[in-house]
């Protein structure tokens, strides 16, 4: 008798076990492991790297010191916020990026600043600008252009919504919908169609609904925490496990379910022990 | 039907674990020449591209020796190598879909082979297998490349995946359900396994 359809292999092996894993690549992938694990003790350099790492950093609290006021990024640092918001000088310019965004600041020089807006909200008061001056923020539909002015970008889901308090912008969106110069007092949103959920599978829909209520108002806290509960359940072992439990910590803490915060807080250590999230995580304590 | 010796099954010299934990010098470089190519292919058929495969082989060898305290036994390294690889895939991909969701270009929807073959039509096969497997629920996919592709029997995958062998076996009949539908979408034509014409 012969199995059902299901029961049967597919024999796989028998067509990709004619390829092999080609000798350079291994070859490669052994060299670089073992590169890495090589006690470098024996390196001079190490020292020279270090006193000059120490005398750095002597500069930078003496800088700091003496010149104290909002940090200034270095062209194409990627900063991110928690729980509370960070401003950042940029020349005579300044960017506030509010709880749980994301920027890139692409490029930074006296004349022109190009920044890259990946996730939440931030606010921009930008100084006059010369003619052959340029200050551009970039999300993932639009781009803006400042005219001289102070305005505000804000990533709503797949949505990006400028909002401008002083002067103008002009603002390009990656779709259909072109340029249009927005004036003080003004709004508007770009959805762009081509992130639409068509484009998205389920399991990135999910995320991005519960991130962009956690951005949202306060009411909507308890629907996110549901969706991120809903995602652990499942897509257990998720490609977004360890995004979907950090939120879902912040959240907790943010409702005032301290008790299942911290349980989750420690599940989070011990599943992603080397997370640079971890560390907020128990700087929020 | 011929005894199948397991692709994913790779052997190490007996005693090479005890020598890598109690440091002996040259020991770790025999185990990662043992094992780098089968956590490369693992990448690979867990939805890497050949690049990011290689990166995620480096990683999980450098993960084994700052962890090889933990590792029991001989018998269980396979098993304590994939856990370590599950992770680091996880991990790549996951920088993937950031990188992809915060750049301003397309994401590149093209792909390479990572093995070596003897004949375009085995390339063109090599890249129909990992399309449809990267469509599938990762517990799909890890079922399908251990079983189908390394050929570990069900209690070993049980075993690897911490899972019950019902669990193990249930998962495997969706997983080629789901990708016998995924590869006729494709357009490629029905699959007549070699081994079902052993007698």
């Amino acid at each position: 008798m012969s199995a059902p359809p299901d029961e049967k292999e597919l024999g796989l092996r028998n067509i990709v076990g004619k390829g092999v894993v080609p000798a350079q690549v291994q070859r490669r992938i052994v060299l670089r492991a073992i590169e890495r694990i090589e006690p470098r003790a024996h390196r001079p350099v190490r020292w020279v790297y270090a006193t000059v790492g120490l005398v750095a950093a002597v500069a930078l609290v003496v800088a700091g010191w003496f010149g104290r006021g909002p940090p200034r990024p270095s062209a194409g640092s990627l900063v991110a916020t928690t729980s509370s918001a960070a401003t950042y000088a940029i020349g005579p310019h300044r960017v506030e990026l509010l709880p749980l965004s994301r920027m890139r600041f692409a490029h930074i020089d006296p004349g022109a600043v190009e920044l890259e807006l990946q996730s939440g909200r931030a606010n921009f008061q930008v100084a006059h600008l010369l003619p052959a001056e340029h200050f551009k923020v970039q999300s993932e539909g639009v781009l803006v252009e400042v005219v001289g002015t102070r305005f505000a970008v804000e990533i709503e889901g797949p949505c990006q919504k400028v909002r401008v308090q002083e002067g103008q912008v002009r603002v390009t969106s990656r779709g259909p919908e072109g340029s249009a110069v927005l004036l003080p007092g003004q709004e508007r949103t770009w959805c762009p169609k081509a992130s639409g959920p068509e484009a998205l599978t389920a399991e990135e829909r999910l995320v991005r609904e519960a991130l962009a209520l956690i951005r949202g108002d306060e009411s909507d806290l308890p629907k996110a925490a549901a969706l991120l509960e809903r995602y652990r359940i499942e897509y257990a072992d998720g490609v977004f496990e360890e995004e979907v439990l950090f939120y879902l910590c912040l959240t907790r803490d943010r409702l005032g379910q301290t008790e299942e915060a911290h349980r989750l807080k420690e599940l989070f250590w011990a599943k992603f022990p080397g997370s640079g999230r971890g560390e907020k995580l128990r700087q929020q304590r | 039907m011929g005894q199948k010796e397991p692709m994913g099954r790779g052997s190490v010299p007996s005693g090479l674990l005890a020598a890598c934990q109690a440091g002996e010098p040259g020991a770790f470089e025999q185990l990662f020449s043992a094992r780098a190519g089968q956590i490369y292919r693992w990448g690979l058929f867990l939805g890497l591209s050949p690049a990011d495969a290689e990166d995620a082989a480096q990683e999980v060898l450098v993960v084994a020796f700052k962890r090889i305290a933990s590792c029991r036994a001989e018998a269980v390294l396979t098993t304590w190598l994939f856990q370590i690889t599950r992770r680091v895939v996880a991990n790549a991909r996951r920088r993937r879909w950031w990188r992809e969701l915060v750049s301003s270009a397309p994401p590149d929807q093209t792909m390479e082979a990572g093995l070596a073959h003897e004949s375009a039509s085995d390339v063109q096969q090599e890249l129909g297998i990992r399309e449809c497997l990267a469509k599938l629920p990762r517990a799909q996919a890890e079922v399908l490349l251990l079983l189908e592709i390394d050929g570990f029997t069900r209690e070993e995958v049980a075993q690897m995946l911490e899972l019950p062998a019902g669990t193990v076996a249930s998962r495997l009949r969706l997983a080629r359900a789901s990708f016998r539908a995924l590869w006729e979408a494709e357009g490629q034509s029905p699959f007549q396994p070699e081994n079902e014409q052993a007698p």
